[in-house]
């Protein structure tokens, strides 16, 4: 058995402890082995850059495009290298290099992390392998079609069956596994090459990127040295089997999410139309944001007011109720008529009647209800213990509820301010038909015009923004809750 | 001593229930530095009675003197603060470490917060709790008796000269609330406020009050002391509440002291057996005690024990376990004596020094008087 030392203090630990036993200094080399004890920031990281890199392989475009019934990976795109336009090539290349940026962050947060002992790290091999198998997949799809593609597959698969077996008895990877896994790893590397080559020289069409000696040098470099990083990480059953889940796991997502995500309408239509989808974001945003501080600074104070006064409490509920059943086109419709008899008596030139001035109104109309419920319940739920106490220490109504009500109610107020905004950033997507912009503008254009992308994509980017709302306003929850509130014992 | 709190013929009747007079012409005076428990079966009035004082429920008829000032006409915040309030449900406020509990009514009347920081400390030493362990915790990460000791802290954060307490230790187990108790009453022992109880349970009203005002269905039943509640009850209604065993009850706040012989047969340790016989025959009791120089209690001596061999009584003293405080109750004192086959127990002070002896015969004569 190894015999592990604390990097800190250099005495002898057990060698799958975490901490180290003398000085409780984590223990980087066995901490980095399972990802499973990883903080989850870090498996966040890894998890996104991994989708990255799978989608950096593969074709941007649909297949029919190219005539092809299956997807193109990098490496069938090589092989029909010449018969590929140049314009669709290079719109497509672009993307990729956007790509790059991402890719770049990875391997940054890949050398921080991992800077005590990078030769150590199984992580670096583990990526290159994903991104290839990922390219390689689609191919090798199209080839099992074919007979002796099954008969390939077949030997394969027993020889592999035949590896892992020997593996599991031994305990440890041998010298055929090193062999085995360094000539995956120069392909891979070759085909990450020619991916990258091809990108860049294609530009120049006159020349041919594998005439270069530039090209064949950094490929060989690269390749020992990423050959020599995979030899050496490799020295464990469970550092092997960790990678062939990995690349089940990410085979899985491939042909479960990654590719139809990526080959799908919605997605090429959010790069053809990157700006509008930002502009409309912003607008979307906008819009909600300030219904939101109207509905805020109205419902609150109403909600705290009826607290006093049960028979309000009655008129105000009912009457919220009532407005939130309204189909919010109605109400749109509603508001226009009155909105311009305002336009009239202003002489108005660009009228409020319609756009986002009704919009917004009719979005605060609608979040009143649950920020007034929430703040009804919440106060109405204080413990009345509490306030007594309060009241009978001399606290004024104004200092009961700014120290005391309000605190203790921020919670339950934030989770109805959460609903509110959920709720706007939905109902919002129909303004765009009184003309007010926003993300339903994608929507309403996509149902004219029978472009179901455009819909989609309308409707995937209002549902993410509803989400990171949902995250910040939680934050801002967690944020506002009284410390003492959250204690459990 | 002079007059602190006066009820003067008040009376509550609540809206909508017209027939029914909560609090009846409720008239009695309180002294400062007393503890007055209000206590009765449920809905009698108490704590109606009590709110009044610091307004939380308004009176109907009638006039509540505090401090000579009449709490009507005063103002009903300033009122609040200058009364020191604990609830039965204590109601810690949450979101507030245990210092900003504390401190909320000197923060109310503005006190600058070197006073605050000073007092929350002395207050938290006061009630047993240590101010650096505790003053930056939350109420929820406390058990119930530590939040009820807070909630009395922050009663008395102010100084207040009147404190109101609504069954402050309703919500505790029994021996953790015998333990508040009597720490309470250590305390009051030396800030000396004037105390308004409100309890349901009459060995507590008895135990922790001066006075104690018994109401039924808002009237005054009695208001008295607790011995002549319990020796004089005013009706059968008092007899009955206070309980068959109340002559067991005023073994709880009668002393040893009260009942106890004090001319105790004693011998020095350094006189002689003869003497100590001789002493035994001459007193005809069984035992003699014995003592050192300065009085201390050191054991007993019987006839058997006198009939060894030695010279003196020192060589023959056997230790003895049956001694008490003469401050303890009565309560412990009987048990005491029968715990033991001596037939009597000997009270000694705090420094251990024999003052009396007590028997079964002494506690009888007592509560027969």
């Amino acid at each position: 058995m190894e015999i592990a030392v604390c990097p800190s203090c250099q005495k002898e630990i057990p060698e799958t402890t975490k901490f180290c036993s003398h000085c409780q200094a984590p223990i980087l080399s066995v901490a980095r082995k399972a990802i499973s004890v990883w903080p989850w920031r870090d498996k966040i990281i890894l998890f996104a850059t991994l989708l990255v890199a799978i989608a950096f392989f593969q074709p941007w475009v649909p297949g029919s495009v190219l005539n092809e019934d299956v997807p193109l990976s990098a490496f069938r795109m090589l092989m029909s290298i010449g018969d590929l336009d140049i314009d669709f090539l290079e719109s497509y290349n672009i993307l990729r290099m956007a790509l790059m940026v991402p890719l770049l962050i990875f391997l940054l947060f890949l050398l921080t992390y991992l800077r005590r002992s990078f030769q150590e790290s199984i992580f670096l091999p583990l990526f290159l392998l994903i991104i290839v198998l990922s390219a390689f997949v689609p191919a090798l799809v199209a080839w099992l079609g074919k007979l002796w593609g099954i008969a390939f597959g077949v030997i394969l698969a027993v020889g592999i069956f035949a590896y892992f077996k020997n593996v599991m008895r031994t305990g440890r990877l041998g010298p055929t596994s090193h062999f085995i896994l360094t000539l995956f790893l120069c392909f891979a590397i070759f085909l990450y090459q020619m991916d990258l080559a091809q990108s860049v020289y294609l530009k120049f069409e006159t020349l041919h990127f594998t005439d270069t000696f530039g090209y064949w040098f950094t490929w060989l470099v690269i390749t020992l040295l990423l050959v020599i990083i995979a030899l050496s990480s490799l020295k464990r059953v469970e550092d092997f089997w960790l990678l062939v889940s990995a690349v089940i796991l990410s085979l899985v997502g491939y042909r479960t999410f990654i590719n139809p995500l990526f080959l799908s309408g919605p997605f090429a239509f959010f790069a053809d139309n990157f700006s509008t989808v930002g502009e409309y974001t912003m607008t979307h945003i906008q819009m909600v944001a300030i219904a939101q501080v109207i509905a805020i600074s109205t419902a609150v104070p109403i909600g705290i007011y009826i607290t006093r006064n049960p028979t309000a409490a009655n008129i105000v509920l009912y009457l919220t109720s009532i407005v939130i059943t309204i189909p919010s086109i109605a109400l749109f419709g509603f508001m226009m008529p009155i909105l311009s008899t305002i336009d009239r008596h202003w002489d108005a030139v660009s009228g409020i009647g319609i756009g986002q001035v009704p919009a917004i109104i009719a979005l605060a109309l609608y979040s009143q209800l649950p920020i007034i419920r929430n703040t009804y319940i919440a106060i109405k739920n204080v413990d009345p213990s509490t306030i007594e106490a309060g009241r009978g220490m001399g606290m004024t109504r104004f200092q009961l509820l700014i120290q005391l009500q309000l605190p203790l109610a921020a919670p339950i107020i934030m989770a109805g301010v959460r609903t509110a905004v959920i709720m706007s950033i939905a109902i919002a997507a129909i303004a765009a038909y009184i003309g007010a912009g926003g993300l339903g503008l994608f929507v309403s254009e996509g149902l004219q015009m029978a472009t179901n992308d455009s819909v989609i994509a309308g409707a995937i980017s209002m549902s993410i923004l509803a989400i990171l709302a949902d995250i910040v306003l939680q934050k801002a929850e967690d944020w506002l809750t009284p410390t003492g509130l959250k204690i459990v014992r | 001593m002079s007059v602190m709190l006066s009820f003067q013929e008040v009376t509550k009747i609540y809206p909508g229930a017209e027939h029914f007079k909560a609090v009846d012409s409720l008239t009695f005076d309180l002294n400062e530095g007393e503890i007055c428990t209000l206590v009765g079966p449920s809905g009698c009035g108490k704590t109606t009675a009590m709110k009044m004082i610091n307004r939380l429920i308004s009176m109907t008829s009638g006039k509540i003197l505090v401090d000579g000032q009449n709490a009507d006409r005063m103002d009903t915040i300033e009122l609040r603060r200058s009364i020191g309030y604990v609830i039965q449900n204590i109601g810690l406020f949450p979101n507030m470490t245990i210092a900003e509990n504390i401190a909320i009514v000197p923060r109310l009347k503005g006190w600058d917060a070197g006073k605050i920081s000073e007092k929350v400390e002395s207050l938290l030493e006061m009630v047993n709790l240590p101010a650096e362990e505790f003053m930056n915790r939350y109420p929820k990460e406390l058990s119930g008796g530590q939040q009820q000791r807070i909630g009395v802290a922050r009663g008395m954060a102010a100084d207040p000269p009147i404190m109101l307490m609504d069954e402050p230790f309703g919500a505790i187990d029994p021996i953790n609330r015998e333990h508040l108790q009597n720490e309470f009453l250590r305390i009051q022992e030396k800030v000396r406020k004037t105390i308004v109880f409100v309890t349901h349970d009459i060995d507590e009203a008895i135990k922790m009050g001066d006075k104690i005002c018994l109401l039924r269905n808002g009237k005054l039943v009695q208001f008295d002391n607790p011995e002549k509640l319990l020796t004089e009850p005013a009706n059968d209604f008092v007899r009955d509440f206070v309980g068959g065993d109340r002559t067991l009850k005023r073994l709880n706040l009668l002393k040893v002291k009260n009942a106890m012989q004090t001319d105790p047969p004693l011998i020095r340790a350094l006189e002689s057996l003869q003497t100590a016989k001789g002493k035994l025959s001459e007193l005809k009791t069984d035992h003699l005690i014995v003592v050192d120089e300065n009085g201390r209690l050191l054991g007993t001596v019987d006839p058997a024990a006198l009939g060894k061999t030695g010279d003196k009584v020192a060589e023959v003293v056997q230790a003895t376990q049956a001694h008490i405080q003469a401050s303890a109750s009565l309560k412990d004192g009987l048990s005491e004596i029968f715990s033991h086959d001596l037939g009597f127990v000997i009270a000694v002070d705090d420094a251990q020094k024999v003052v009396g002896t007590l028997t079964e015969k002494d506690i009888k004569a007592l509560l027969r008087k």
